[in-house]
């Protein structure tokens, strides 16, 4: 007999077995069909389990209620079960699983649980603040509004006591590779990682060269359910395939020929092979060194082969490597207004706006009633925000905000004005910008018309 | 293995609960009110059919005490129809506790019906449940701050 048999864990053992969402069910019935725990430990836990029930129930109705609705309680039962779950999770193998199973009760167990999501959901909004602090002013709706607000949103609704498996929120933007087997904090402390890799790979780039790749991949960019980090690194690896700069993201149709040249030949497992290589000499070109980073670059990239794959057998290159837009420059953007609040309403938002504590539910309350530029003009003008939050304010717009609002100003000859408040913090915003950035602002400018 | 996890295993409590109701007569037989094994098991099984019919789950047994403890002492009620009206509060409670959105406690809604039955209803069971009860289950729905207010109009 083989001896490699002996030491080689059994498959119920592994890890991937047990699912995210159900780990505390899927070990006790593992671990029953392998006799791992007998009856007598199962009907332990089983008695136990809905003791710790009846104990979230009697809190879920604060005592004033012995019966609930099925579904209440099954709920709240997913969620004592989620909780156990995530610490029991935090053992790196089966057999200190089964000993902790066997010797701790689960009152504690859940103790602890929830002690462990308490950290996480500290640890995910911090990671969050991070990530609003350096958003990319990418002109993707999308981004901008799943950091703004989708994310915000979960923390505010997450029940960790109650419902500490459910996933409130609203995220919109897709990453490149999401694990959609999470739940819970556990999913929103994944997405947070996951989107922090992506920007940090995507801070290598300058930003209007994303714009302008964006743009490329199609002109309405920031309507789009699309990933940034995708076409970025796809980009980077055709860019390293032709031996060019990383400065300039643009791929064109003979950089495109080069490719398909040195790809065209090559089997699945070949190219894989190749683009491997590719994705390793990218991340030496830019200094990649964070692990994390560098090890979801190779996944990414395993994902990406098939598409590129696919893009040389169909002769479709053009889809995957993306080219800049050409002739833009002539480039007219329209924009017409939202409505107008009537006065009587826009004196009440004003009067909300005032009364907020925190600038954050300022710049919420703005962003959801003010649909036009020249409420918004009228609001700014309205003292509703004061010193440090004009700036708070303007680093929560996107790049177009920001040029309607610096085209509002210039329309009335107001940029050199320093009467109101907001037009010094304005002027003072646009100058702390990058001059990459305020040269983009002032040509967009010119092309917009109302 | 998967039926060890269920959510309630019922054995153990409905032993409980019927020596819970059973021990009710110590108190009951101050009004000449008692129940008998079978009148127990009765209201068990109606307990039981209600909280199924409204899809509701118990964990612990003491409605029925508490709705026996506090009617006991109604003008309305004698051991002619004791039996039959317990086994019909229980059924409306229950009903209610849902039409009730949960909103009000089992105390309170406990409390509610033992006034209504015993002076608006004059121990009329069909104008608690179809009346009293449904208008202030439309209240609680309506958003009606004052829900126990009969004539309250919509807020």
């Amino acid at each position: 007999m083989d001896k490699s048999k002996h030491i080689q864990k059994p498959s119920f053992f592994i890890r991937n077995n047990f699912s995210e969402e159900y780990f505390f069910k899927d070990i006790l019935v593992i671990c029953y069909e392998e006799k791992l725990l007998d009856d007598k430990i199962l009907d332990r836990i089983s008695y136990e389990r809905l003791e710790v029930l009846k104990v979230q129930l009697k809190y879920y109705t604060k005592d004033e209620s012995s019966s609930v609705m099925i579904e209440v309680a099954e709920n709240l039962m997913q969620g004592i079960d989620y909780t156990i779950g995530i610490y029991l999770k935090t053992f790196d193998n089966i057999e200190l699983t089964i000993a902790e199973l066997k010797n701790t009760g689960l009152f504690d167990m859940l103790k602890m649980g929830h002690d462990l999501i308490k950290k996480k959901t500290v640890e995910s909004k911090k990671l969050l603040d991070e990530i609003h602090k350096n958003k990319l002013k990418f002109d993707n709706y999308s981004y901008n509004d799943t950091i703004d607000y989708g994310i915000p949103l979960f923390f505010k609704e997450y029940d960790d006591f109650f419902a500490a498996n459910e996933t409130p929120g609203s995220i919109d933007y897709q990453l490149y590779i999401d694990n959609m087997n999470y739940i819970g904090i556990e999913y929103i402390n994944n997405y947070l990682d996951i989107l922090s890799l992506e920007n940090e790979f995507c801070y290598n780039f300058d930003i209007c060269e994303i714009n302008e790749l964006l743009k490329g991949y199609d002109k309405k960019c920031e309507l789009l359910l699309i990933n940034i980090f995708e076409l970025v690194l796809t980009n980077s690896l055709g860019l390293i395939i032709c031996d060019k700069s990383l400065k300039n993201l643009n791929i064109n149709s003979i950089d495109r020929e080069q490719i398909k040249n040195k790809l065209d030949n090559l089997s699945l497992e070949e190219l894989q092979e190749a683009l491997l290589k590719y994705a390793k000499r990218c991340c030496e070109i830019l200094d990649i060194r964070n692990k994390a980073l560098v090890n979801y670059i190779t996944k990414s990239t395993l994902k990406i082969t098939s598409l590129i794959n696919k893009s040389i057998e169909l002769n479709k290159l053009e889809t995957v490597f993306i080219s800049f837009n050409e002739d833009n420059d002539n480039e007219v953007i329209e924009y017409i207004d939202g409505k107008k609040l009537s006065n009587p309403i826009f004196r009440k938002l004003s009067e909300q706006i005032r009364e907020c504590s925190s600038i954050q539910d300022k710049v919420a309350l703005i962003k959801n009633k003010i649909k036009s530029l020249e409420d918004l003009a009228d609001m700014l003008n309205a003292e509703c925000l004061f010193e440090d939050e004009y700036i708070m304010y303007f680093k929560s717009l996107s790049q177009m905000e920001i040029i309607l609002l610096s085209k509002y100003m210039s329309d009335l000859s107001l940029e050199n004005e320093y009467e109101k408040e907001w037009y010094f913090e304005f002027n003072k915003y646009i100058s702390s910008l990058s001059e990459e950035e305020q040269i983009t602002i002032k040509k967009l400018k010119e092309k917009i018309h109302y | 293995m998967k039926k060890n996890i269920i959510l309630f295993e019922s054995n153990l409590l409905e032993k409980q609960v019927f020596n819970d109701i059973f021990k009710c007569n110590e108190l009951t037989s101050e009004y000449g009110l008692m129940l008998n094994d079978e009148d127990v098991k009765e209201i068990i099984k109606t307990r039981n059919v209600a909280l199924e019919k409204s899809g509701r789950i118990e964990f612990n047994g003491q409605i029925i005490n508490k709705i026996i403890t506090t009617f006991c002492d109604s003008p309305y009620i004698s051991q002619y129809n004791y039996s039959d009206t317990i086994n019909e509060l229980v059924e409306i409670f229950y009903n209610y506790k849902n039409e009730t959105l949960d909103y009000i406690g089992d105390d309170e809604l406990i409390e509610i019906m033992k006034e209504y039955f015993n002076n608006y209803c004059q121990g009329s069971l069909e104008l608690l449940e179809g009346k009293v009860l449904y208008k202030i289950a439309d209240n609680i729905r309506n958003g009606v701050k004052d829900y126990t207010n009969l004539d309250s109009e919509k807020d």
